[in-house]
């Protein structure tokens, strides 16, 4: 039978229980391609794998206690020229938020402005959602784009300093939410997450050395020790390339050397070709520290 | 010791290409070199056993 002709009607009975949603104070970036099952879902250590993995850091939890509001268009009820209404809209749920972070926090951020994810929302009496699809065992983010903008400081209410907008996909995902009541709290996700460091280039790249300046994000403390396998290329246009070594100056400062085909013959970048760096720090399994990008260029 | 710290992958190379590289970059620790390519070849190994016995 076609929708447009007609629907199975079915009343479902009525629960004995009444319950409101709490408000969103938290939302997870999850990296599309990282289904969970029931159990992963509510499981510390699979948020901790997804959030700092060596390699492979698949989830970015962020809080929003700083304020949300939900965006969702109105539905529309039309009116009809002879007075009588009918929904003619079909909102897609979307939130803005205002992110927990400083400044540097932000600025990162904004790198994931556009991004498409799955997201797992957060709310304040500690319940977690995701969708499951029907018929399907794996729970997931619901599908987002992601929007990141700054502005000028806000004189009025500073609290809504660092704006995310999140976009979702479908409507139909809302329809089969998947909530449930983990044993961690979002702050218990948050600590996962690698401490942050800024990266600062102070001599530009030129034949195999530049110089870098390394920095805890939060108090501004240089970072010492790091050694070249703390150096990971994320991108180049060039093949295998790599740091190949790491002179500590002191005071966080470290001449590197960027080189290509570190494998076999390592040598300078041509002209022209590029290698992102971030710098990370690890226990063995996870990143405990993660810095912002820095690309540098062979001129 | 040698202030230069290297990446682990360097243990790839062969210890001729190893020295001939260091010549390039880093000529103070050529009388060094047998000594910095063993123990980055016995990192590079320790490493991959790791990683084997994570896979496990």
């Amino acid at each position: 039978m076609s929708e447009f002709c007609g629907k199975l009607i079915v009343f479902a009975g009525r629960s004995s229980f009444n319950s409101l949603m709490a408000q969103v104070i938290g939302i997870s970036l999850v990296k599309s391609g990282n289904a969970f099952t029931r159990l992963t879902f509510i499981s510390s250590s699979e948020w901790q794998t997804l959030i700092a993995l060596v390699d492979a850091m698949n989830a970015l939890p962020l809080s929003i206690k700083r304020g949300f509001e939900n965006t969702t268009s109105e539905v529309a009820m039309e009116e009809s020229n002879v007075g009588f209404k009918e929904q003619t809209n079909l909102p897609i749920p979307s939130l803005k938020g205002y992110v927990d972070g400083n400044y540097c926090d932000y600025r990162n951020l904004n790198k994931l402005n556009g991004q498409e994810f799955e997201v797992v929302l957060h709310l304040k009496d500690g319940m977690q959602l995701g969708t499951q699809e029907v018929g399907s065992t794996a729970v997931e983010g619901l599908k987002a784009t992601v929007h990141f903008y700054f502005g000028l400081p806000l004189a009025e209410n500073r609290m809504q300093s660092y704006p995310i907008w999140i976009n979702f996909e479908s409507y139909e995902e809302f329809l089969n939410l998947y909530v449930v009541k983990p044993t961690y709290t979002l702050r218990k996700l948050l600590s996962y997450i690698p401490v942050g460091m800024n990266v600062e280039t102070t001599v530009a790249l030129s034949g195999t050395a530049a110089t870098i300046f390394v920095t805890t994000r939060g108090d501004g403390a240089p970072v010492t020790g790091l050694d070249a396998d703390d150096m990971n290329i994320l991108a180049s246009n060039a093949d295998d390339v790599g740091i190949t070594a790491v002179v500590e100056s002191g005071g966080g400062f470290y001449i590197i050397d960027i080189e290509k085909d570190i494998g076999d013959t390592p040598a300078d970048l041509d002209t022209g070709e590029y290698a992102t760096l971030q710098v990370n720090q690890d226990d063995a399994t996870n990143y405990t520290h993660a810095s912002n990008s820095e690309t540098f260029t062979q001129p | 010791m040698s202030k230069v710290k290297y990446n682990t992958r360097l243990g790839n190379l062969s210890l001729t290409k190893f020295k001939a590289w260091i010549v390039k970059n880093h000529k103070d620790d050529l009388d060094k070199a047998e000594t910095i390519h063993k123990g980055l070849v016995a990192k590079l190994k320790a490493k991959s056993e790791a990683a084997k016995a994570a896979k496990k």
